[in-house]
C-alpha cells in the first residue's frame, strides 16, 4: 500500500482546542473575521448576533447603530459593511 | 442560506471559471499567490483549485499568523507560562504549536495555568478578576488582529490595570510579501491580496507591488466566488498587460483602511528592527513591539525572556510550504508523521495553515496527480 494515505479517506479525530469553537473556523482568527449584526449597543460594547449566537464586541474603531452589520475579529468590530442593514444567516465560514 | 448562497453559486462559479479559461494564453503557466491563510482555507474547503483551468496554479502564501511563529518564540511563551503566579492566555491554535520543548497545551498539563481566549479583551477581564495574579496575553497575528491588542492595551492603561502584560508577536504583511518577491526560488505572476488585513491597512500599501514589481494584486473576500472573481481580475490584468492594485472586496475594504484602528496600533506599538519568521528567516521591520510608553504592560520588559533560537525539525518543510515552493502534500511527513492531531510543523496546526487545510479538504484528484507524478 502506498505510504501516502488519502487525507480525505483517513479517519479524522477532532482536534480538541480547534473544534470547541467551530470545526471550520480558526479561532486564532488567523486574520479571518466574521460578519455579525449589532442587536444592542451600550458604552463602547455592542452585542452582535450571527446564526443565533450572541457575542460582545468592542466598537471603539467603528461608528455603528443597532442593525448595522459589522466585521468582527478577536472581540473587536473592525469595519462596518456597506449597504443597508441586513440579516446574516448561514454557517460560519 | 441567505446571503451566503449568493457567494457560493455553482452557476456563477462555472461562468467565472470559463472566463478565466478564455484568458489563458496557450502554453503559459500562471502562478498566483494567495497571501492570506483564510483564502487557502476557502480554496481547499470549496475546491476552488479544481475550478481553475490547467496552467493556472494557486500558490499558498505566508499569511497564517500561527504558521509563521518560529519555534523559539513558543519556548519563550512556555517559559513565561511556567512562572509562578502567571496566568498565560492565548488563542486556541497557538496552544498546539510545538516549540523545541513541547507546546503550551503540554505546559498546561504539567501544571502551568494556560487559558484559551477569543480576544485579548477576555485576557484583560481575567486580569481584572485576578488582581493577585499576573495575566499575560500571547499576542500573535497580522494587522487584522493587532487592533484588538492595541485597544486592549489602551483600556488597560485607562483603567490602570497593572497585572496585565502583552507578549507581542504581531507581524506585518507587507515585509513578508516583499521578502517573497525578493526570493529567488519563486516566480509569481500576481497576487490575491488579503481581505481582512486590508480592512485595517487599506489598499495603498500594496502599490509598490504593482508599480515596482509589475505584478497585479487584487484584494479579495473569503467566499469561494470572491476568490474566483479575484483570480479572474488578476488574469484580466495579465492578459491586458496591466499591473494594478484592485479591490474585489469593496463591500468591506476601503482604500484608506480603518484610520482609527491604525491610530490605535501606532499609539501602542512600533516596528521591531527585525523579527524571525518561520520559513522566511529574519525580516527587517516586519513585526511590532510595544512602545516604551507601554513598558509597564510589556511582557518582554517584565520578564526575563530566554530568547532561544530553535531550528525547525529536519523532516519539517513548513518553510518551503510557506514560501509556496512546495505544495503541502509534497512535504515528506505530510499526513504521515505530521497530522492536525499531532503536528510537527506549524502549517499543520491552524486550520488556515496550508497543510491542515489540505489535510482536511484535500481533493482526490490531487492525490492521484501526486501518486502518478
Amino acid at each position: 500500500m502506498n505510504r501516502k494515505v488519502s487525507p480525505s479517506l483517513s479517519p479524522r479525530e477532532p482536534a480538541p482546542t480547534l473544534v470547541e469553537h467551530s470545526e471550520f473556523s480558526c479561532i486564532t482568527c488567523g486574520d479571518v473575521a466574521v460578519e455579525a449584526q449589532v442587536v444592542s449597543l451600550e458604552r463602547g460594547i455592542a452585542v452582535v448576533e450571527r446564526s443565533g449566537s450572541i457575542e460582545e464586541v468592542a466598537v471603539d474603531l467603528v461608528d455603528v447603530v443597532v442593525g448595522d452589520v459589522v466585521l468582527c475579529h478577536a472581540g473587536v468590530a473592525l469595519e462596518k459593511l456597506d449597504g443597508a442593514a441586513r440579516e446574516i444567516e448561514g454557517e460560519d465560514r | 442560506m441567505r446571503y451566503v448562497d449568493e457567494y457560493r453559486s455553482g452557476t456563477v462559479a462555472r461562468e467565472l471559471s470559463q472566463h478565466i479559461g478564455k484568458l489563458v494564453e496557450p502554453g503559459r503557466e500562471y502562478k498566483l499567490m494567495e497571501v492570506c491563510g483564510g483564502h487557502t482555507h476557502t480554496i481547499y474547503k470549496h475546491g476552488v483549485e479544481n475550478l481553475l483551468p490547467s496552467g493556472v496554479d494557486l500558490i499558498h502564501g505566508p499569511g497564517c499568523p500561527v504558521c509563521v511563529i518560529p519555534m523559539g518564540r513558543v519556548d519563550d511563551a512556555i517559559a513565561i507560562a511556567e512562572r509562578d503566579r502567571v496566568i498565560f492566555t492565548t488563542f486556541g491554535d497557538m496552544m498546539r504549536v510545538p516549540g523545541g520543548n513541547g507546546c503550551l497545551l503540554e505546559a498546561k498539563a504539567r501544571g502551568a495555568d494556560v487559558r484559551m481566549v477569543y480576544s485579548p479583551l477576555d485576557a484583560l477581564r481575567i486580569a481584572r478578576e485576578h488582581p493577585d495574579r499576573e495575566v499575560v496575553f500571547f499576542a500573535i497575528g497580522f494587522e487584522t488582529t493587532t487592533p484588538s491588542t492595541a485597544l486592549t492595551l489602551l483600556r488597560a492603561r485607562a483603567e490602570g490595570i497593572r497585572n496585565f502584560f502583552v507578549f507581542a508577536n504581531h507581524v506585518t504583511i507587507i515585509p513578508a510579501i516583499r521578502a517573497i518577491l525578493d526570493s529567488p526560488d519563486l516566480r509569481l505572476d500576481g497576487f490575491i491580496g488579503p481581505g481582512h488585513v486590508s480592512t485595517v491597512i487599506g489598499t495603498k500599501p500594496y502599490r509598490f507591488i504593482a508599480r515596482d514589481h509589475g505584478k497585479p494584486l487584487v484584494v479579495a473576500g473569503f467566499e469561494p466566488l470572491d476568490v474566483l472573481q479575484a483570480a479572474l481580475m488578476v488574469m484580466a490584468q495579465l492578459a491586458e498587460g496591466r499591473s494594478e492594485v484592485e479591490n474585489q472586496y469593496s463591500r468591506v475594504v476601503r482604500e484608506g483602511g480603518n484610520p482609527r484602528a491604525l491610530e490605535a496600533i501606532a499609539e501602542t506599538m512600533e516596528l521591531r528592527s527585525t523579527f524571525e519568521w518561520r520559513g522566511l528567516g529574519f525580516i527587517a521591520q516586519s513585526a511590532l513591539k510595544l512602545r516604551d510608553d507601554f513598558g509597564d504592560w510589556d511582557a518582554e520588559v517584565r520578564y526575563d525572556i530566554p530568547g532561544v533560537r530553535v531550528a525547525d525539525p529536519k523532516a519539517c518543510q513548513c518553510g518551503e510550504v510557506l514560501k509556496g515552493v512546495l505544495k503541502p502534500w509534497e512535504c515528506k511527513v505530510f499526513g504521515t508523521a505530521c497530522t492536525p492531531e499531532k503536528p510537527i510543523g506549524t502549517c499543520m496546526v491552524s486550520s488556515e495553515g496550508a497543510c491542515a487545510a489540505y489535510y482536511n479538504y484535500g481533493r482526490f484528484s490531487r492525490r492521484l496527480e501526486t501518486l502518478t507524478r
